[in-house]
């Protein structure tokens, strides 16, 4: 019988992040976010962060939609005393500005952990902080089912255009909650099947074994979280700072 | 098989099945969250559609914690996608108080299980939470510099007792979603063999 | 249950899984739905991380495993982006890793082209040579029958036979059908039914797909179909048979070409009106809570009594009628399969694709099947088969479409030379491949 090499897992490329970095990242952008509201200069800072993040994984055009609508809500901010608007438009901008500047760094800094981290990455660094199989299961699971979903979804929504079942049609009309059960119902059941099949499958694998699991996911600490390790202790001073000035 | 009460592997796909279901669904209804003024609407009606997949949950649902954990996986996720820890502690609360009905319920009493699946589904007010904060927090901000009447014109539109009002809502769409879900279970997945 | 397990000696009846410790490994028939994790290496690693092997054991596996199964191409790759008989090679990888004594395959070749079952074969052959004891339920025998070496048929439950391999070679062909059971030699296409009458002819034009600029999925300027024909649709997995099949009943938006028939001409978006897909996880398509209702679905509604009527004898001619009232999801596999049929027949739709359609079937079902696609051809419709099956060709198929690289590379009718080719695609000789 051959003999061949063992396998050498790829390096992971770019600017990558222990899960775990990424997770208290969030957890101190957000509680940033609710400490500190009147410092304009801080919440660019705090929203340009993700922003790179986003830049460096490659996910380039969620971070110029993003990052635009965030400026735009910047200088608003700034013009907003300047112009005269009527009563309530003038209040729903005032509103929008509020939640573009106040949401939009957390919401980038999301939309990167969930662009970036790879299922078999997360579980293993929650593994290492000892979270339960009882969370961790279903969280792998979470990652494998919901592309299936998309996948079943896209060949139900051509299934239904060869028959005729779409918005607007006289079918439609005639009870337009069917379109609903159309669409959600083959996709319930055909996910309940592969499920079931999933599990037996995993089971002969092993899956729930009472032995400590081992893994071959690429974590531990890097460079990388050491540099993000030190913006942040920056950021709370800074914080700090602003909080003894005012 | 050994009965037991504990969770076993099945029942943990089972929690990941329904859990990515209801994430799913969810994110397709709350695509009206992109308008903020919409929240009583989306408020509304996800869960009047989430109904359809928990209750099909509910029926696998025999053990201690399965819909807990559910909750807990939806309130870390809110998190990791930038909703702040508002959602993870509303889902925590509204999990475990979820919980205690199926728990009463012994995973039977149907009208028990309603009620925990209105409970469950409080969860979502979290995932709002943080607008209501952060622009209320914002409003004080624009008090100081410029004077009460802007503020005072926008609190028409996000009143405090909106918190209240929109558990209320939720709670009725959650009644709305229990009948439709049990409905759909009736009419298509008991036939179909899957529940 | 009740009986008795024994391996090694020791009675392990009442043991569970875990018990085992990874000494028993399966593979799965569909390959979407036995992968648990999202990238390749995490699902080849998957089975030894559970029971706890040491990392560099691990990695030396893992080596091993896409060493035999020539995967190394497929490392760190997206699941969900491979096709099915990668998925299946990926399995039998993960499975392979865990090195067990006893590997089980539950139809492993159902969803898997020519070139991949040999790969299989291969795959097989290499742990039998490790000394592994191997159980293998399968409905294609061809090309397992110099690999196995005891056969056991089973029947409602009971062994039928239990036999050695060299006593099965003498079995003659009418016993082995008459068992369900597919063809024990590589098909030799024989007599194949002529195309019944000339009802003018189906012209492509144009067709063209491409995600981007550089990489063209569909370039097909100019292709003919005789009307009525049953058209089988080949190549291997990846040349663009599901492309072309969704670009020509106007699902796939962004393709461009047009279709004439009867001398009018459907762009994409007027075929979806003519055209029927049948698709291989049938489930998708089925709506409704009674197979009547989705017969009526498909219908105009404009006559509710005449609707009900046209509904019942479509029931009728697909042997239907009795489960009028069940929801079709609760049917068996080859009963939706009808049932979808029966909403095309409805919809009155003049060109059908079926996509694998006897994919993990015995040889009645293939059967069967054969015979649907007939009953449609002589109803005037022209039906297109993506299929990796040449027994069901032998049965019915009329006129054949060879796609590569997404162009058609050859089309013809019946012949000598068609034949040939044919042959030569479905009968691969052992290239390069160790022998048994």
């Amino acid at each position: 019988m051959m003999q061949y090499p063992a396998y050498i897992p790829e390096k992971r490329k770019g600017f990558s992040l222990d899960p775990r970095t990424k997770l208290l990242f969030m957890v101190l952008i957000a509680t940033l976010m609710f400490v500190v509201y009147n410092n304009m200069p801080y919440i660019c800072v705090l929203a340009g962060l993700p922003f790179l993040l986003l830049i460096v994984n490659g996910q380039k055009k969620t971070a110029v939609i993003y990052g635009s609508l965030f400026v735009l809500a910047v200088i608003a901010n700034y013009i907003k005393d300047i112009a005269t608007l009527p009563q309530l438009l003038n209040g729903i901008v005032v509103l929008l500005i509020a939640l573009v500047l106040r949401l939009f760094p957390t919401f980038m800094m999301g939309y990167y952990i969930i662009k970036s981290t790879k299922a078999d990455e997360f579980v293993s660094s929650m593994e290492r902080w000892h979270v339960s199989k009882k969370v961790l299961i279903p969280i792998a699971v979470v990652f494998r089912f919901v592309p299936t979903m998309q996948e079943e979804s896209q060949s139900i929504t051509e299934a239904m255009r060869m028959r005729g079942i779409q918005f607007g049609t006289k079918k439609f009309w005639k009870s337009p909650g069917t379109i609903l059960e159309y669409r959600l119902i083959p996709l319930l059941i055909s996910v309940v099947k592969i499920g079931d099949e999933l599990s037996a499958a995993a089971l002969t694998r092993g899956l729930g074994n009472s032995v400590k699991r081992t893994n071959i996911a690429q974590i531990g600490f890097s460079k990388n979280d050491a540099i993000v390790l030190i913006i942040s202790i920056f950021l709370l001073l800074w914080a700090f700072a602003l909080g003894v000035m005012s | 098989m050994e009965k037991t009460n504990k969770l076993n592997s099945k029942d943990l796909i089972n929690i990941g099945i329904y859990t990515a279901m209801y994430l799913v669904v969810f994110f397709v209804v709350g695509m009206m969250n992109a308008v903020p003024i919409l929240y009583p609407i989306s408020l509304f009606f996800v869960p009047i559609v989430t109904g359809i997949p928990f209750m099909l949950f509910a029926t696998k649902v025999k053990k201690s914690g399965m819909v807990f954990i559910m909750a807990l996986i939806l309130g870390l996720f809110w998190f990791a996608l930038g909703y702040t820890w508002t959602p993870l502690v509303s889902y925590i609360v509204a999990g475990i108080l979820a919980e205690i009905f199926f728990k009463v319920a012994k995973f039977q009493n149907f009208k028990l299980i309603v009620m925990g699946y209105c409970v469950f589904s409080w969860g979502a007010i979290g995932c709002c939470m943080p607008m209501w904060v952060m622009t209320d927090t914002y409003m004080a901000h624009i008090e100081e510099e410029m004077g009460s009447q802007y503020v005072t014109q926008l609190m028409q539109y996000m009143p405090w007792w909106m918190g209240i009002a929109g558990l209320g809502i939720i709670f009725i769409g959650g009644l709305i979603g229990a009948a439709l879900g049990k409905k759909m279970l009736k009419k298509h997945f008991k036939r179909a063999g899957i529940a | 249950m009740s009986g008795k397990v024994i391996i090694d000696d020791k009675d392990v009846t009442g043991q569970t899984i875990y018990d085992f410790n990874g000494k028993i490994g399966t593979v799965f028939q569909n390959p979407r739905s036995q992968f648990f994790n999202v990238d390749t290496t995490s699902e080849i690693a998957f089975g030894c991380e559970n029971y706890g092997i040491e990392q560099q054991e691990i990695l030396r596996r893992i080596g091993q495993a896409i060493g035999e199964m020539k995967i190394q191409n497929l490392m760190g790759r997206n699941l969900f982006a491979l096709s099915g008989g990668e998925k299946q090679k990926v399995a039998c990888a993960s499975v392979s890793a865990m090195e067990p004594d006893i590997f089980i395959l539950d139809e492993p070749s159902s969803n898997l082209d020519v070139a991949t079952i040999w790969d299989l074969r291969q795959a097989i052959i290499g742990w039998k040579k490790k000394g592994k004891t191997i159980l293998i339920a399968e409905h294609r025998l061809y090309y397992l029958m110099d690999v196995v070496d005891r056969i056991i048929i089973l029947q409602n439950g009971q062994i039928e036979r239990d036999i050695d391999a060299a006593s099965f070679w003498k079995y003659d062909d009418t016993e082995v059908i008459h068992m369900g059971l597919r063809s024990r030699n590589p098909t030799v296409f024989q007599k194949i039914p002529s195309i019944s009458q000339k009802k003018g002819v189906i012209n492509i034009y144009d067709f063209s797909f491409a995600y981007d600029k550089k990489h063209s999925l569909l370039d097909i300027p100019m292709l003919s179909i005789p009307k009525g024909s049953i058209v089988a649709v080949l190549g291997h997995n990846g040349a663009g048979k599901t492309t072309f099949g969704k670009c020509l009943c106007g699902l796939l938006k962004g393709a461009k070409g047009t279709v004439e028939m009867d001398g009018v001409s459907y762009d994409t978006k007027e075929r979806l009106k003519i055209s029927y897909m049948v698709m291989q996880d049938v489930n998708h398509q089925l709506f409704t809570e009674s197979v009547l209702d989705e017969i009526l679905l498909s219908m105009s509604g404009e006559d509710e009594e005449l609707d009900r009527n046209n509904a019942i004898s479509i029931l009728d001619s697909l042997n239907l009628e009795a489960f009028s009232e069940y929801h079709p999801m609760s049917l068996s596999g080859g009963q939706k399969q009808r049932v979808a049929i029966g909403s095309a027949i409805a919809s009155a739709k003049s060109i059908l694709l079926f996509d694998e359609p006897t994919s993990g079937l015995d040889y009645h079902h293939m059967l069967e099947v054969a015979d649907n696609l007939q009953q449609l051809s002589n109803m005037g419709k022209t039906v297109f088969v993506i299929t990796h099956d040449p027994e069901l060709i032998g049965k019915c198929c009329n006129y054949f479409v060879f796609i590569e690289n997404g162009k058609v590379k050859w089309s013809d009718g019946w012949n000598y030379i068609s034949k040939q080719k044919l042959s030569e695609f479905f009968v691969p000789v052992d290239r390069n491949y160790e022998a048994t």
